[in-house]
């Protein structure tokens, strides 16, 4: 075993060293490439750098390891020795850790300690920065695997060889994408190396061929397959229907909302497929003058749900605090001071950092700046930040970071909390001053700086409207305008308040509501497209979307009766064992298109010859004939045979 | 000088059929006496890089034909010679290359005496020993 | 303990819509050497591979040592020493890497032999295995596999690129691997005065299909040639069972034919030859004629003196 671990090593050691210098470049541009809105270690840079660095150094050594050895006949001298393959490959697989923790450690370990040391850079350290970068660094060993399965397998053509990295970037864009924390995404790639790991083991265990590996590891391997083909085929399908879609374009849908004009009258914006504005007043008349951008005011919408960090339905909480969402982690809330300020939303607090010296100033909390001496005081709640102002649920302030001052706008109950980002907009003309809205959930609190000019009762919420557009127009009237803009899942509202410069209402207009919006697919070729993909995964989706489409349906069922039939007659021309065929069969009528090509892809395809006794096409791989049963007949005497068995 | 085998495969004629003729030839003509030592086995095998079964096949034909003998724990020797052969097997085998050497000289066209001295050259240069050379029936 | 080294019952292999080996049966017994021969391409790696469990057979079966060829355990890989074609070895690791690394797999390793082989080639120890020539690289492998004291040595087309001096050195250490009763080698060559020298058992595989398969001798005598001389321009050889090679050169005319009968004797006289000669004939002619293409053909010397070619 040591042999082998050494020889792997030595073998190797050169390609970790280029992919460690290739890491560790890659990692001092994003260090270099700085970041303003959020620390280097979760720097946007640093995340894509992260995404694709780990996962092509654990690929690179897993396919190098393997490949290596198919050259020549490296592989008889590798294998042909009193030491079972299956060892043989976990000693490889030692090597293969050690290998991609020298690439991928040390430059990593070295941005975390450069970043955690006050003085180098002006900004936060906290550690849970390091959780989504340990994150890639284990998807970087499900890659590994990976590579170890793509290359220890038989395949016949290239395609099918590299089936197995859809799935890896399947499970690794999910792992990033779903609202997880640090542990759920580790299962989560664990669970993906579960199925790739057991699958490559016995591949090479079994020199790739694929009918002599344990049932289990076969339908991992068949799954790990068939989830590339079922992602290169969506994805071929989606082109496709693109294409078709675009030379056939579906009906000319419309666009329709209500927009401002600027002297305050709701226009009903038609827009066309091509960004013409073209307006009507609320009865339908045409309105001539609102046919320009300059016409109208600009809005500033609030969504009505409430404040990211306060959100009532799961997703959406997690999606704030999950594991590579950019928000989760510390960003800046303030720079251009010669003083950099970023929240730093695990511990809630506010923290300065000195552009200059890079060291840590101070910290402002609920009751006012603090010195770098002193522990940063924390905020009671999490903090969302607005175009000029912060929000908890109990409170909106603004802090003037030039003095250092805290200066509370609102404060509130749990029973009224917060529910908008605080948000500012501007007054007729643009570039004239800035106004403010805070939202609470009985009220809408109007703004200059720091002092309120008036309230107003929040007349809807959520979720009987979407959002809410505040502007105010040249004469000085406010418009409030509740909509639920073009969603097309709630029904059609819009209902439109105006108020004067001091705030009282003038009236109140609930708004013809726009017409329906027709779907821009066209319905067969969704339909198509997503039973190409999987009729299981198509049944599926409509059954818990509740949005039935029996044209999909149809569709379905043809796909999956045609790949269930054709599996059927190929697992009879290539003479599949019983159980084999009834389970490929059933599994196809459910898989589609996916599913025959992993089936042509896994399955070895023997050839055929003609059965001297029955005259039928017959496999080679059997003893007798799948026909008659008749066994092959010896190659014909030329008379010429000398056999002495002695 | 001790007696050397050799064997030259691609001759046409078997190795271990070599061998046989070499040790007849060998013992024949004086070469090699009764009670002179053979190689073994494997040091016959070893030395001349043939399969020690195809020296063994020889030894063993050469052995049943009395030509070598075993002695158990010290090796294999010429054996005292004896004929295992009757007057008339061994004229039976004789005949046919004396009637062949006749038939060939006279068509070539050589006169008998010719073909008789030919012969007694060809023996004399074999160097027989003594008992080889004159034989009262 | 069975009596063969090797048995392989209808053993076939396909590669796509072509067949490499058609449902071969031999049997190698224990303590011989064995030398299975063929033209290039005719399925002798390809067996050999499917013998060490190195490629899946299409149909058919094998044992080695005991075990099915299929599922060959860690334990009885031990036992077998196999030298592949071209002699790989791992090209980055020094002669004294590669001896350590084999050696601490085999608890039976004889150091003083692999010297002793590595000596004989010429082979310094600092050396890289990448960096030497034919030659030495076959007699590393040699060495490497000698070592071990395998029961059974496997070896494909192991004189390959080897010049005179190492192929002779190749054949003392197939001889001292019969020193062990009891041990078999399993080779396949082209140098057919060595197979002479060294092989007690034959195979032939004739492109794809196993036509012979016997001890040499056997071999040898079921497969013999005779010269035919006649008055006028000599006649075609007709249809004679057995019929290896026939040429015919003006008057004469030289037939090769494998299990000959006193039937054979009785078809040749019926030639109307004017004199029948029955011509000696080595391994590598026997072998040559047997391999050839079946029936009438000239060489190619023949063919071209005639065509006018010079």
């Amino acid at each position: 075993m040591r042999a082998i671990i050494i020889k792997e090593l030595r073998e190797n050691l050169l390609w970790a060293v280029l992919l460690l210098i290739a890491v560790s470049a890659a990692m001092a541009f994003a260090v270099h490439a700085g970041a303003r809105r959020r620390p280097v270690l979760v720097s946007e840079t640093m995340e894509m750098i992260s995404a694709v660095a780990f996962p092509v150094a654990g690929l690179a050594i897993g396919l190098l390891q393997i490949l290596q050895e198919h050259r020549g006949g490296r592989w008889a001298f590798l294998v042909h020795r009193p030491f079972s393959r299956r060892r043989i490959f976990m000693a490889k697989v030692i090597a293969g850790l050690a290998l991609y923790g020298l690439a991928t450690m040390p430059p990593l370990l070295a941005v975390i300690g450069w970043v955690a040391t006050p003085g180098h850079v002006a900004a936060p350290f906290d550690i849970h920065m390091v959780l989504p970068r340990l994150a890639d660094l284990l998807g970087g060993l499900l890659w590994y695997a990976t590579g170890l399965l793509v290359a220890a397998r038989q395949a016949r053509w290239i395609g099918s060889r590299l089936m197995p990295l859809g799935f890896t970037l399947l499970v690794t864009v999910f792992a990033w994408v779903l609202p997880l924390s640090f542990w759920e995404a580790a299962l989560f790639l664990a669970a993906g190396f579960g199925v790739i790991f057991p699958a490559a083991l016995t591949a090479f265990d079994a020199g790739g061929v694929f009918e002599r590996q344990p049932a289990l590891t076969r339908f991992l391997q068949g799954l790990s397959v068939g989830t590339g083909i079922a992602l290169a085929v969506g994805v071929a399908a989606a082109m496709l229907a693109g294409a078709i879609d675009w030379i056939h374009p579906t009906d000319d849908w419309q666009y329709q909302s209500y927009r401002i004009s600027s002297d305050g009258q709701p226009v009903k914006d038609i827009d066309g497929r091509y960004g013409q504005i073209r307006g009507a007043d609320v009865n339908g008349r045409p309105v001539v003058k609102a046919e320009r951008e300059d016409d109208y005011i600009s809005i500033t919408s609030v969504p009505l749900q409430g404040l990211p960090t306060e959100q009532s339905d799961w997703a959406e909480r997690r999606r704030a605090e999950g594991l590579h969402n950019d928000m989760a982690y510390a960003y800046s809330v303030e720079f251009g001071t010669s003083a950099a300020w970023y929240y730093v939303a695990p511990r809630r607090t506010i923290k300065g950092f000195d552009e200059v010296s890079r060291r840590f100033i101070g910290s402002v909390g609920p009751n006012g700046f603090a010195p770098s001496t002193e522990e940063p005081q924390p905020f009671p709640e999490p903090l969302v930040s607005g175009m000029r102002d912060f929000a908890s649920r109990t409170s909106v302030f603004h802090i003037d970071f030039k003095r250092r001052e805290i200066q509370f706008l609102l404060r509130t109950t749990s029973n009224d909390p917060v529910i908008a980002v605080p948000v500012t907009f501007n007054t007729g003309k643009r570039g004239e001053r800035v106004l403010s809205a805070l939202l609470t959930r009985s009220t809408i609190y109007i703004f200059d700086g720091a002092t309120e000019l008036f309230r107003l009762p929040l007349e809807h919420s959520f979720p009987q409207y979407q959002a809410l557009e505040i502007a105010q127009i040249r004469d000085g009237r406010f418009i409030f305008h509740y909509t639920n803009g073009t969603s097309t899942d709630l029904p059609q509202r819009d209902w439109l308040v105006e108020a004067d410069a001091d705030g009282h209402i003038i009236r109140r207009v609930e708004l013809p509501p726009l017409t329906g919006f027709p779907r821009h697919d066209s319905p067969w070729v969704e339909a198509g497209v997503k039973s190409a993909i999987s009729p299981f995964l198509l049944v599926l989706g409509t059954v818990l979307t509740e949005k039935y489409n029996y044209l999909a349906f149809i569709m379905a069922a043809v796909m999956g009766i045609v790949s269930a039939a054709f599996t059927f007659w190929l697992s009879r021309r290539y003479a599949m064992g019983r159980s084999a065929s009834l389970l490929w069969t059933i599994f196809n009528l459910f898989a589609g298109i996916p599913g025959v090509l992993t089936l042509l892809s896994v399955r070895q395809l023997p050839a055929h010859v003609v059965c001297p006794h029955c005259g039928k096409r017959r496999v080679v791989t059997r003893d007798l004939c799948e026909h008659c049963a008749a066994p092959f007949s010896m190659p014909t005497l030329e008379g010429i045979e000398i056999f002495e068995m002695v | 000088m001790p007696f050397e085998l050799t064997i030259l495969p691609g001759s046409g004629s078997p190795i271990f059929r070599q061998i046989i003729d070499q040790v007849r030839l060998a013992v024949a003509t004086g070469r090699l006496a009764p009670g002179d030592p053979l190689p073994s086995v494997r040091a016959a095998a070893e030395r001349l890089l043939v399969n020690p079964n195809t020296v063994a096949k020889a030894y063993g034909e050469l052995t049943r034909d009395g030509v070598i003998e075993s002695q158990p724990g010290r090796g294999l020797f010429v054996a005292q010679p004896r004929q295992i052969y009757t007057k008339a097997e061994r004229l039976r085998r004789l005949m046919p290359l004396a009637d062949a050497l006749v038939h060939e000289g006279v068509s070539l066209g050589f006169a008998s005496n010719e073909i008789l001295e030919f012969l007694e050259q060809r023996l004399a240069r074999m160097n027989l020993p003594e008992p080889a050379r004159r034989k009262t029936p | 303990m069975s009596e063969a080294a090797i048995e392989v019952r209808g053993l076939t292999r396909f590669f796509g819509g072509k067949c490499a080996v058609d449902q071969a049966s031999f049997c190698v017994p224990r303590g011989s050497v064995f030398a299975l021969l063929g033209r290039n391409g005719s399925g002798k790696s390809t067996m050999t591979r499917m013998l060490l469990g190195l490629l899946e057979p299409t149909r058919g079966s094998a044992t080695v040592l005991g075990e099915d060829c299929r599922n060959l355990s860690p334990a009885t890989r031990g036992r077998i020493g196999y030298v592949a074609e071209g002699h790989p070895l791992i090209g980055w690791m020094r002669v004294r890497d590669l001896e350590s690394f084999q050696r601490s797999f085999y608890r039976q390793w004889d150091g003083r032999l692999f010297q002793a082989v590595i000596d004989h080639f010429g082979l310094d120890r600092k050396a890289k295995a990448g960096n030497l020539s034919r030659g030495q690289r076959a007699g590393l492998s040699l060495a490497l596999v000698l070592a071990a004291r395998p029961e059974l040595l496997v070896m494909d087309d192991p004189s390959m690129g080897l010049d005179p001096v190492a192929r002779r050195t190749l054949l003392e250490a197939m001889i001292l691997v019969t020193r062990d009763a009891g041990h078999t080698i399993f080779f396949t060559s082209h140098v057919l005065d060595d197979v002479e020298r060294v092989a007690d058992h034959v195979a032939i595989l004739d492109r794809s299909v196993l036509r012979v398969s016997a001890p040499v001798e056997v071999f040898r005598q079921r497969v013999r040639r005779w010269a035919l001389n006649f008055a006028g321009p000599a006649p075609s050889a007709g249809d004679i069972p057995g019929l290896l090679e026939a040429r015919r050169d003006g008057q004469s005319l030289r037939l090769t034919i494998a299990n000959p009968s006193p039937q054979t004797e009785r078809s040749l006289s019926e030639l109307g030859a004017l004199g029948i000669e029955e011509q000696p004939l080595s391994l590598e002619d026997a072998v040559v004629a047997y391999l050839g293409d079946r029936g009438q053909r000239q060489s190619l010397l023949q063919q071209t003196q005639e065509a006018g070619v010079l």
